[in-house]
């Protein structure tokens, strides 16, 4: 569905995407993480079509996204941070979304009245709180009936009840009008619920970009204790990302295959070996870890 | 239905929505541009109406002044100029400030439109909150005027009212235009009225800095910004076209009313076109992520940063150099420009930056200071050779010059500018230009030395030259002296040689240009003005004296109209013979005392269509030599029985000695004076008895 290939945006010299190349799967929900500043939101706003690239190519079912109000027409985006006419209630901007996207479904606005009961869809949309602006935003772009559904930070200020209600609309969305999903989130746990593929970006690049299950696959949690107090020595080619230990027992994160790894750590005869799937956030930083980003312990 | 099919049906939908919000979200522009009109054109005509049924004298009356109302409806285009320049960059930024916040930009640009269908739609919408009033106005005017003129004004007053309906659109196109163009170039919304104020006056204001600054490094540079090229004009589009959209009806003009310049106006109008297109090119390569920046373009950053500085540097170098007194002294005026180049700079850099910390840009400013100090190091050491240019006598087509340069007495010859363009008349002011320079040249030890001073000389001269251009200078306070009256050369020998051109002398008085039988003057009757030959000449004298002593004013109005003709004939008979009009180099002069008299005689001509005045004069000094003209005043105005013309010198010697009759009767009447001491006795104290005390001052 989504190509972006090497693509390069500097802003007065700071480089915000440095050959980044990525790919989303139509009927996906793709999760776009990455620390501050690593270019998330600057890569949705290629593909949505509002930024050109200095080079490289987006394009949505291969066709470029910039200058081409038709693939425009088939994506809808809930920004970060939200804009709406001065004055403009959900109404009025229903208005407007119906002029300007060809597939808006006036009977989907009114069915979805009941997802949002509390948003007053005449009241401007200014004066509704942040949990309400982005309820109201979320009801809008469902409406567009889009093919890809482009979301930066979106239930950042929904309560929890309503962000398992978003959620569950968008899922239905995938599931029975095969919408694409590209989110970008920093909640990590909530991605893990509901993304089938992931993409880690770091200073303008994608580091890893996986299903979730080929990521979760690819790296295992071992807690390991051994006779002796201290860690055996380890093959070399076996890739530890971290190493950690409380009394006796070791937790070892090492990148590979789960069962593998398993079966060489039994050969070193532990008394406790136990091999756990790593969270979404744990693999986002172990492996931004070796991205020279992980938590420092700094004493104040 | 295929998505092609859906999407081109979305992109007259889309265009249509936006296009729509606009002119639903920003209603109160056109609300309140809307109501400005009403008042001015409908409401004001109704009011009229209402007025003039109430204090008009009869229904003919009131319908005449109504078509005549109807008639200059037009002359609102002057504040209609203004109201389209103000509210051009209002819907300017209200259309486009979408543009200016990541926010919106992200919103605006994401819609399913190309950069162009959203442009053009912005545009659109913004250009219709200005022209969509303008014909609601002229919709509702118009049918006022129907209900309200006589049928048989229709015509002329729906002519007018479409005349100002096509030339205020076309104001609003242009201005409208221009502020969208500027708000192509920032993404700032407080710099777009800035950046739009500045550059519909940038090039007068860089012609009038340039000048300053010539006017300062250049002795008798003249800094006539006023006088400015066709070029500066034309790129000052609010001047321009406040001079285009006067709407006026000369007196004497058969066409009735006219628009000054409706080709300025199309002109601008069209200009308007070009910079939509422009702006539209300028916004498909804009990027989206300048929202914030003053400068949205990078490649118009060097040019701003550039054009700050040198902005600055002119204008607050020149007025430091001024403040301090330092003007005309070229190192220190050098060294100020230099100085607030550098702070331009980084005022410019700072703006870019949107920071204060710009130091960092020192080499780029280093270069800017350098240029600067460069053109001022040109100016100083006057590398191209302004100061010392004389044009070629081939090469000038006209001149004027100041009517200072002819002299005294100080009559209508020597208050109005002449214009020169005889070859022999033109080579002697270019002489007395040649003159002038090397006069200054050889500065005070040179030219000066060991004369006596003896006159004051103001020469002002503006040369037209072949191909088009003009050469303007201004040389202040240059000394004539008396040793130099037959010294080929000086300016004393120049000027002679102008003040005794009698041909040069004529048309600076203008006994070459008025014919009596020309002048007419307009009366106004039945609420209209008419043509009348009879009182369009006016004579008097100005400064007889009468037989009681006073100088007076005596009017010769008894002799107006054809009478006056025997009286222009004596005095150009007296002119030919060289016994009127004679001028003098030196006021105090022997010659200047005996020869001149304290009288002026003035004509005055109402109505000048020639050079588009209401009234001109010719005042000419009279002589006692002057025999034709004194002989007519004579017999016809009573000269010698009810005044003299006393001469010059028979005034001031006169006048001086009744003053100081006068002042000495003045002075001591109604005093007392102490007998012993002479002293004038202020005021007593005292009693019947005799004073206790006298409060005196000495006389004198």
């Amino acid at each position: 569905m989504i190509q972006v290939n090497n693509v390069v945006k500097t802003f007065d010299g700071f480089r915000a995407l440095d050959g980044l190349t990525m790919k989303v799967e139509r009927g996906s929900i793709y999760g776009l993480v990455g620390p501050n500043g690593s270019g998330k939101s600057t890569i949705l706003r290629h593909i949505t079509g509002v930024y050109r690239p200095d080079s490289g190519s987006v394009s949505v079912d291969g066709k470029p996204v910039y200058e081409n109000p038709e693939i425009k027409a088939r994506i809808a985006v809930i920004p970060d941070e939200l804009y709406y006419f001065n004055s403009a209630s959900t109404r009025d901007m229903m208005r407007f979304y119906r002029g300007t996207y060809p597939k808006f479904d006036m009977e989907r606005y009114e069915a979805l009245r009941k997802a949002f009961p509390e948003v007053d869809e005449k009241a401007p949309i200014r004066r509704l709180s942040k949990g309400m602006q982005k309820q109201s935003a979320f009801w809008l772009a469902l409406c567009c009936n889009p093919e890809l559904l482009v979301l930066d930070e979106p239930v950042d200020g929904l309560d929890p009840v309503m962000r398992r209600q978003v959620w569950s609309l968008l899922m239905g969305d995938v599931a029975q009008r095969g919408t694409t999903v590209l989110v970008s989130s920093h909640n990590l746990r909530e991605l893990e619920d509901v993304c089938d593929h992931v993409g880690i970006l770091s200073h303008g690049k994608v580091l890893l970009e996986r299903s979730l299950t080929d990521l979760q696959d690819n790296v295992v949690k071992l807690q390991v204790a051994f006779n002796q107090p201290e860690l055996p020595q380890l093959p070399k080619d076996m890739n530890i990302l971290h190493i950690g230990q409380l009394g006796r027992v070791y937790t070892l994160i090492v990148r590979g295959n789960p069962s593998e790894i398993k079966s060489r750590m039994a050969a070193y005869s532990p008394i406790l070996l136990e091999a756990l799937p790593l969270s979404l956030e744990e693999i986002f930083i172990y492996e931004l870890g070796g991205e020279d980003y992980a938590v420092r312990d700094i004493v104040l | 239905m295929n998505w092609e099919v859906r999407t081109m049906r979305s992109g007259t939908s889309c265009f249509n929505t936006v296009y729509r919000k606009n002119l639903t979200r920003f209603w109160p522009l056109w609300a309140v541009y809307g109501m400005v009109w009403i008042f001015i054109m409908p409401l004001n005509l109704l009011q009229r109406w209402l007025n003039g049924t109430r204090w008009m004298e009869g229904p003919e009356m009131l319908r005449q002044n109504m078509a005549e109302w109807a008639m200059q409806v037009p002359q609102n285009l002057i504040p209609g100029l203004c109201l389209a320049a103000a509210f051009g960059v209002f819907c300017a930024m209200a259309v486009f400030g979408y543009l200016y916040t990541t926010r919106s930009v992200c919103m605006m640009q994401a819609l399913p439109m190309n950069r162009r269908q959203l442009f053009t739609a912005q545009y659109l919408g913004g250009l219709s909150l200005l022209i969509l009033p303008n014909v609601v106005i002229a919709v509702l005017t118009a049918a006022l005027e129907l209900c309200l003129l006589p049928s048989a004004n229709w015509g002329t007053a729906l002519s007018a009212l479409g005349l100002w309906l096509a030339v205020q659109s076309g104001l609003c196109l242009f201005f409208y235009s221009f502020a969208v163009f500027c708000a192509m170039f920032t993404g700032n919304v407080l710099a777009l009225p800035v950046f739009y104020g500045i550059l519909n006056f940038l090039v007068v204001g860089v012609y009038m800095l340039v000048q300053g600054l010539m006017a300062e490094f250049f002795y008798g540079y003249s800094n006539r910004w006023w006088d400015s090229s066709p070029a500066v004009e034309w790129l000052t589009p609010f001047v321009k076209l406040m001079e285009a959209c006067v709407w006026s009806r000369p007196y004497w003009a058969d066409p009735g009313y006219q628009l000054r310049s409706p080709g300025a106006v199309a002109v601008y109008a069209a200009a308007g076109v070009v910079l939509a297109v422009l702006a539209v090119l300028v916004y498909q390569r804009r990027h989206a992520e300048s929202a914030g920046d003053v400068v949205a373009i990078p490649v118009v950053r060097p040019v701003f940063r550039c054009g700050v500085a040198f902005c600055t540097g002119l204008s607050m170098g020149i007025f430091t150099a001024v403040f301090f007194g330092w003007g005309s002294n070229g190192l220190p005026l050098t060294l100020l420009v230099v100085l607030w180049t550098a702070v331009g700079w980084f005022v410019a850099e700072m703006f870019l930056r949107r920071s204060f910390r710009v130091l960092g840009a020192w080499k780029g400013c280093l270069v800017m200071m350098a240029v600067s100090a460069l053109l001022c190091a040109g100016c100083m050491f006057d590398l191209f050779g302004v100061q010392s240019r004389v044009p070629a006598a081939d090469r000038v087509e006209s001149v004027t010059v100041s009517g200072s340069m002819l002299g005294y007495p100080s009559d209508g010859a020597s208050r109005e500018d002449l214009k020169l363009t005889g070859r022999t008349q033109v080579e002697k002011v270019i002489a007395l230009h040649q003159a002038v320079v090397d006069w200054h040249n050889a500065g005070e030890d040179g030219a000066n030395s060991g004369k006596n001073w003896a006159e004051s000389l103001r020469v002002e001269l503006t040369y037209r030259l072949r191909g088009g251009g003009t050469l303007s200078r201004s040389y202040y306070a240059v000394s004539v002296y008396e040793e130099d009256v037959d010294q080929p050369g000086t300016v004393a020998y120049a000027q002679r040689q102008l003040t005794e051109d009698r041909d040069i002398v004529a048309a600076a008085y203008g006994f070459d240009r008025y014919d009596l039988s020309q002048w007419i003057a307009e009366t106004w009757e039945g609420g209209t003005y008419h043509a009348d030959r009879d009182r369009g000449i006016n004579a008097y004298l100005d400064g007889v004296r009468t037989m009681e002593g006073a100088y007076n004013t005596v009017s010769l109005d008894g002799a107006a109209g054809e009478d006056l003709d025997g009286l222009w004939t004596a005095v150009l008979a007296d002119f030919k013979a060289g016994t009127l009009g004679r001028r003098y180099l030196f006021d105090s002069s022997d010659q200047r005392l005996d020869h001149t008299c304290r009288t002026d005689l003035v004509f005055e001509f109402r109505n000048d269509p020639e050079e588009g005045r209401s009234w001109t004069s010719v005042i000419v000094t009279l002589t006692p030599d002057a025999e034709n003209t004194l002989a007519w005043l004579r017999e016809n105005s009573g000269l010698g029985t009810d005044y003299t013309v006393p001469t010059y010198r028979q005034w001031t010697e006169g006048e001086y000695e009744d003053a100081a009759e006068k002042f000495y009767n003045d002075d001591t009447a109604g005093k007392t004076f102490d007998a012993a001491t002479g002293e004038e006795v202020l005021e007593t104290i005292g009693g019947a008895d005799g004073p206790t005390a006298v409060i005196t001052t000495t006389l004198g």
